[in-house]
């Protein structure tokens, strides 16, 4: 679309829409959000550039081709899951350890979780960017 | 032992990275059958007492299946050929493809097969083995339809995949009820359970069926023996390797193996036997009607399966013994005379066995090994086919005269191997050459003449000195079978027995009828039977007619159609249950603690609904939806679902975004004033009949009293198990992650499904088909 009130304001919006979907993605474990609605959110910002720019200036600016980013997505997922299957327990069960300064958790399912959110933006991203080009 | 298999599997996943354009990654290669084969010959003294090896990994135990593999005297056997003729075969493939820009997914594809091949002979788990022999078929699959640009190759593959599946599946259903009426899917465990057989169990009769039908679909019996000649379309030494001790074999090994537990009964020996002779009688026929060497062999191949089954039929123990040493004689010459046929049809481009001749002067290796092969196929003394021979016919006359039938379907058989070898060794390389050849005749390389010149080797040497293998190999491999201990005594002279003048008569009646064998090629060549396969082909064809004929009619390809039959189908099963069961309370429409705020929502929902029905605009339509959908995601903010109002509200508008798109996209799109009014008045009937059940199904759904079992568990572990608060996230990638793994697995097949669609080219699909 040609207009130059999307375009630059997309030029800003979309690092605080990407930068706003991996809070989103981080914080989903306790409070409202995680890797579905992150990665749509990213998918959002993306389709928001895609209007504005178009798909070659969108293509760039992924650099990455989108079905690498659903194979990551899922051998993230999967190897959350491996995790715990080479430490003897039951297929993706979580598996948690505490950081040594802050008292925070980290464990498999965020790895789990940054999975759903690569697949649901490539797969999106992907949808939308093909249409775009037909 | 699971270490060989996973050997196997590795390097066919290495083999199209590592190979490329020099020689001799491909013969390196070949020391990796090398080892296997010395690994497994390691075993020999060990067996040769009896000892047995067993190793486990628990793969489901929940289901009782393991991954575990169990080596002993008829393992052993099998997996030494197995191993010992992949060396030759992976040492001759590099140069048989030679320049084949494919050869590493020719060697991933070997691999690959001969490792499930080993799964096959090494498992004991009866779910490992099934699918290890399905890895078989995919695999053999693979190889057949390696030039894939050729269409007999893929229908060939296709063929023989149709087949061997079709008999994986009887031999599926066998083994579950196995399990169900042994408790166990542990062969060993089994045959200890049912140490006098299964014959008294009423599912007797039916799992021997189901695994007699499996084994025979493998091993191309009678009716299933059209798939193994066409299976030629493969590079011949891939046909040399399923020939021989591969593929086929596994189901003389499968029968073998289940003798123990259901052999010994009437059922057992008819269906064998029935099987073996009514293949070698159909075959010995179709061998001597072909003029191709590799269709020829092919035919041979079946034929000698036939007799495996055959002498399996038995619970003779010195038949049996028979069997074993001919499966090993046979694997033998059969892959020493594929090889030469590889040769022959390298060096001249033809395999037309009544065009070719003369050869003798330009392949005197290839010459002196098909020479030996062929003789052993033959059952010339002094070479180990006669001794096999000579066995089999000891064994048969020793039954008595009453079962004289089938010596002397024994006996044509061998008659018609002596042609088929007579005609080997004399057609290409003595008779005259009649006309040019598609290439000047040349002797091959080393690696190509190495194999067929150890085999046949293997073959005069085993011959003259049988007791190398006789108690190391083939009697242990007995003795699993049979369970009894025999005198088993290899030696090359008997002295004039019966079967030694049985053995005369077969090669006088051979050399006799190839004498006249122009004329029965001739009188065969008329002969225009029934052939199962065209009905098989037929068969498979109106599957597919009668597919298209039910897409055609269900499919309409308008979206408008499926979605009003999906609304209408839902409506009708859920309006019919409601009905029959109205005795569901609803105690209110509305909430009585509905706020001021939230009447405002369900009025912008209404007023948006009813604009919808009435606009006559599709993009209206869409910012209107998209009303409906932020309205439905307040609703849910409100009542205390953040996570799903977030994922609504943005799943709601990359909907739009999608939607717009297409739209833009969508060449002709009818204008909504033009939609009939039959049309109209259909789908607002459908819609508001849907819409009444739905919403009295959610009614009565929300007044029936709530379970708090469930959500109670989740709310009291969410942070102590999974230290997460927020518990939607908790259950999604935590508690339940194996459902969303397989939800974003579906995402994923989407995103990749609709890409595919959008970006194939309407022409590009006729011009493949």
């Amino acid at each position: 679309m040609n207009s130059i009130i999307l375009r630059v304001a997309t030029k800003f919006l979309i690092w605080l829409i990407l930068l706003f979907s991996l809070f989103i993605l981080w914080r989903g474990h306790n409070e409202p959000g995680g890797g579905f609605s992150g990665g749509l959110i990213a998918a959002s910002g993306f389709s928001l550039y895609l209007i504005a720019y178009g798909t070659e200036a969108t293509r760039r600016l992924i650099r990455i081709d989108l079905r690498y980013i659903i194979a990551i997505g899922l051998i993230f997922a999967l190897s959350s899951g491996l995790i715990s299957f080479l430490s003897h327990k039951p297929f993706l069960s979580g598996i948690w350890f505490t950081l040594p300064l802050t008292d925070e958790k980290l464990g498999t399912p965020i790895l789990f979780d940054i999975g759903v959110y690569c697949v649901v933006l490539g797969s999106i991203l992907m949808i939308i960017l093909a249409l775009e080009e037909t | 032992m699971l270490a060989t298999i996973i050997i196997c599997f590795v390097i066919a996943c290495l083999c199209p990275a590592i190979l490329r354009k020099s020689q001799w990654t491909s013969n390196c290669l070949a020391f990796v059958p090398l080892a296997l084969f010395i690994y497994f010959i390691r075993f020999v003294p060990a067996i040769q007492h009896h000892h047995t090896f067993y190793s486990s990994l628990n793969w489901l135990p929940a289901l009782g299946i393991q991954l575990s593999f169990y080596l002993d005297g008829l393992s052993n056997l099998f997996a030494l050929l197995i191993s010992g003729i992949g060396i030759f075969i992976v040492l001759y493939s590099g140069t048989y493809l030679r320049g084949n820009p494919q050869l590493g997914r020719f060697y991933a594809y070997l691999f690959f097969f001969m490792g499930a091949m080993l799964g096959v002979v090494l498992a004991d788990n009866l779910m490992s083995l099934f699918i290890f022999w399905e890895l078989t078929s995919l695999s053999s699959f693979l190889l057949i339809s390696f030039d894939h640009q050729r269409k007999a190759a893929r229908r060939a593959a296709l063929q023989g995949l149709l087949v061997t599946v079709a008999g994986g599946l009887a031999l599926l259903t066998g083994f579950i009820l196995l399990k169900i009426v042994g408790h166990s899917f542990n062969l060993t465990h089994l045959t200890q359970t049912f140490s006098n057989g299964l014959a008294r169990h009423h599912w007797y009769t039916l799992i021997t069926l189901l695994i007699l039908i499996g084994a025979a679909t493998k091993s191309a019996q009678f009716p299933f023996h059209f798939w193994l000649p066409n299976a030629m379309q493969a590079p011949t030494p891939v046909s040399a390797y399923l020939h021989s001790a591969t593929m086929v074999q596994a189901g003389v090994y499968l029968i073998a193996r289940f003798t123990p537990l259901l052999g010994h009964t009437q059922l057992w020996f008819t269906m064998l036997v029935m099987f073996g002779s009514f293949t070698m009688l159909c075959t010995l026929i179709l061998a001597l009607q072909s003029s191709d060497i590799k269709r020829m062999l092919a035919y041979s191949t079946t034929m000698a399966l036939g007799m495996l089954f055959f002498l399996l039929a038995s619970d003779d123990s010195l038949i049996i013994n028979a069997a074993m040493l001919f499966f090993f004689a046979h694997a033998l010459y059969k892959a020493g005379l594929f090889l030469a046929a590889g040769n022959i049809d390298h060096a001249t481009g033809t395999r037309d066995l009544y065009k070719l001749g003369g050869l003798y002067r330009y392949m005197p290796i290839t010459l002196i090994g098909t020479l030996l092969c062929a003789a052993s196929m033959a059952g010339l003394p002094p070479l180990l086919g006669f001794i096999s021979k000579e066995l089999i016919y000891e064994a048969k006359l020793n039954l008595g005269w009453e079962k004289s039938m089938l010596l002397l379907i024994a006996l044509l058989c061998n008659i018609v191997f002596v042609i088929i070898a007579i005609m080997i060794v004399i057609k290409p390389f003595f008779s005259r050459q009649i006309e040019k050849f598609p290439y000047k005749p040349h002797e091959q390389s080393w690696q190509q003449w190495l194999g067929l010149l150890v085999l046949a080797g293997g073959s005069l040497f085993l011959g003259l000195f049988p007791r190398l293998i006789d108690n190391e190999l083939v009697y242990p491999a007995t003795f699993v079978v049979t369970g009894k201990t025999i005198n088993s005594n290899l030696s090359l002279w008997h002295g004039i027995t019966p079967a030694f003048l049985l053995s005369v008569i077969t090669l006088l009646c051979g050399i006799g009828l190839f004498m006249g064998h122009k004329k029965i090629y001739m009188i065969l060549q008329t002969i225009r039977a029934w052939s199962i396969e065209k009905t098989v082909d037929r068969c498979c064809q109106g599957f597919v007619y009668f597919a298209n004929f039910v897409t055609v009619k269900i499919q309409s390809g308008y979206l408008s159609r499926y979605l009003a039959t999906i609304l209408a189908f839902i409506a009708i099963s859920v309006g019919v249950i409601l009905f029959q069961h109205h005795n569901y309370p609803i105690k209110q429409i509305i909430p009585r603690t509905a706020h001021w705020f939230d009447w405002l929502l369900i009025l912008l929902l209404l007023i948006s609904a009813t604009a919808i029905a009435l606009s006559k605009d599709y993009l209206t339509n869409i910012t209107l939806l998209s009303v409906i959908g932020i309205c439905t995601s307040l609703i849910f903010l409100i009542y205390g679902a953040p996570d799903v109002a977030i994922t609504q509200l943005l799943v709601d508008i990359l909907t739009i975004v999608i939607i717009v798109l297409a739209l833009y996209r969508l060449p002709r799109l009818p204008k909504i004033q033009h939609v009939r009014k039959t049309t109209l008045l259909r789908n607002a009937t459908i819609a508001t009949i849907s819409g009444l059940v739905i919403s009295i199904l959610l009614l009565a759904a929300t007044s029936v009293p709530f379970n708090r079992q469930v959500t109670t568990y989740y709310v009291d572990h969410a942070y102590v198990l999974a230290h997460g608060r927020n518990i939607v996230n908790v259950i999604l990638v935590d508690f339940r992650s194996l459902d969303t793994l397989g939800e974003i697995l579906v995402v994923a097949l989407a995103g990749l499904g609709v890409y595919g669609l959008l970006k194939t080219k309407p022409g590009r699909r006729s011009a493949n088909s």
